[in-house]
């Protein structure tokens, strides 16, 4: 594995707990909310838990020259709260941000404002005690909540990708504090993330630079169509409605409505979705949106690539079905589910994912 | 009791060659070179720069190169290209 020249983490000594948390504060080390203090102990335990060398580089950030090593991560760890057990996924999530398709330079700077989404699938989401089932998108899970933040807190601390100095969005996102969740195995009529990306007897995640979370919610839908119409409108809506990639999240409630006809595949509904999730060519006019009938600003232009059958008048979310990542999470009850657009509005981030190396057991 | 504790920056990670660019002595005549950065209405603002520059000190604009991707780091043989370009100074630009 590749290892830093760089030196490893430099020590200080604070008096107490209370004056480590407030040190962090004015060295400006936290996401506004406190930290635990990353003490030598907590942080040495964090790295003998992955066996690996604390100087292995397992993140870098192409614009500012800034890379993350194991054991810069593990301090970050230990201050969002993870327990050592939570550190392979933070390993893996970093290794897929760093993914040059993932374009970790942009979303972490734009004014767009990225919330960096890590879904994890597989055993270790039990393993470690994730939440997969109600408040999926926060809060109240440690390992859910950790996780996420770690990754903030490196992009901050080791990135130096610090709110209007490098990070320049105009409104931020919630998810900026934190944004991982697991995926519902149980209550899933369909194969797992995992599974569907060739790894059914590992843990993987997939990370994602999302926009604004949508809550979908049509409890009068009693069909696999009504159901999946709903989340195809909001999917469509004109702020949304770019050649980006989706994440959809669907209730348990709503799996349960879409599968009762086992014809409808995980592959079908994401054909219904892309399908579906398309607006003509007027709506765009009406607030000013460039089409293909406009002439100089080609870079907005929606071309119709991912179309067929000639519909030249319909603008479609994505380019295919194969964009929509499609899951199932969330409560028994509640037909409440979920539309994450991406933080691009085009291909300037392609989501990725990673194999979760699990810690070594003696 | 006294606690010692990691820093979770990395101290000695620094950008290599930031120094500045020596300060031009005049803006007469002087041959300018364009970078927009791809965004919405950058190369209208850009253009609209660079025709101050020449209505006020004249000169004339001889490169206008284009990131064309404001999202992506700038491509590698682009930064090779301004590094190399026979111009006095180069303007560059975000619009949207």
């Amino acid at each position: 594995m590749a290892t830093s020249k760089e030196s490893r983490q430099t020590t200080i000594h604070v008096d107490d707990v209370s004056s480590a948390i407030e040190y962090c504060y004015e060295a400006g080390w936290t996401d506004g909310l406190p930290v635990v203090p990353p003490t030598v102990e907590l942080v040495d335990a964090m790295l003998e838990a992955v066996q690996m060398d604390p100087l292995t580089v397992i993140g870098e950030h192409v614009t500012t020259r800034r890379s993350c090593t194991a054991h810069a991560a593990a301090v970050n760890a230990v201050m969002a709260g993870c327990l050592p057990a939570h550190f392979p996924i933070v390993i893996a999530a970093m290794r897929a941000m760093s993914k040059t398709g993932f374009n970790y330079h942009g979303s972490t700077a734009s004014t767009g404002g990225s919330g960096h989404l890590i879904v994890v699938s597989g055993p270790i989401t039990d393993e470690i005690g994730m939440n997969a089932t109600g408040n999926l998108f926060g809060s109240g899970n440690r390992a859910n909540a950790a996780i996420g933040r770690t990754i903030r807190l490196i992009h901050l601390n080791v990135f130096h990708m610090q709110p209007n100095v490098t990070d320049k969005s105009t409104q931020g996102n919630p998810g900026k504090y934190s944004l991982c969740v697991a995926e519902r195995s149980d209550k899933n009529p369909w194969p797992l993330l995992n599974e569907e990306l060739g790894h059914p007897d590992e843990s993987i995640l997939v990370v994602f630079a999302a926009g604004g979370f949508h809550n979908v919610e049509n409890h009068f839908a009693a069909t696999p169509e009504q159901a999946l119409l709903t989340i195809a409108d909001s999917m469509s809506c004109l702020d949304s409605l770019t050649h980006g990639q989706s994440v959809v999240v669907l209730s348990p409630e709503t799996a349960e409505i879409v599968a009762a006809d086992i014809s409808w595949t995980k592959s079908r509904v994401r054909n219904f979705l892309f399908e579906n999730a398309y607006r003509e060519n007027d709506a765009l006019q009406r607030i000013g949106r460039p089409t293909d009938t406009d002439d100089d600003r080609s870079k907005y232009k929606f071309s119709n690539d991912g179309l067929k059958d000639g519909l030249t008048e319909r603008y479609h979310r994505g380019l295919s079905a194969d964009d929509i990542l499609l899951f199932v999470g969330g409560g028994d009850a509640g037909a409440h589910s979920s539309f994450l657009p991406s933080w691009s509005r085009g291909r300037n981030s392609i989501m990725q994912s990673e194999v979760i190396k699990p810690i070594k057991k003696d | 009791m006294v606690i010692e504790m990691y820093t979770p920056v990395i101290d000695d990670q620094r950008v290599e060659n930031v120094s500045m660019a020596p300060r031009l002595s005049t803006l007469k005549n002087s041959r300018i070179g364009l970078l927009s950065n791809g965004k919405h209405n950058a190369d209208v603002l850009i253009r609209m720069t660079a025709d101050l520059f020449t209505e006020e000190h004249g000169g004339e604009v001889v490169l206008e190169l284009n990131k064309g991707n404001a999202s992506r780091p700038c491509p590698d043989d682009l930064v090779d290209t301004v590094v190399k370009a026979d111009v006095d100074f180069m303007i560059t630009a975000v619009g949207d």
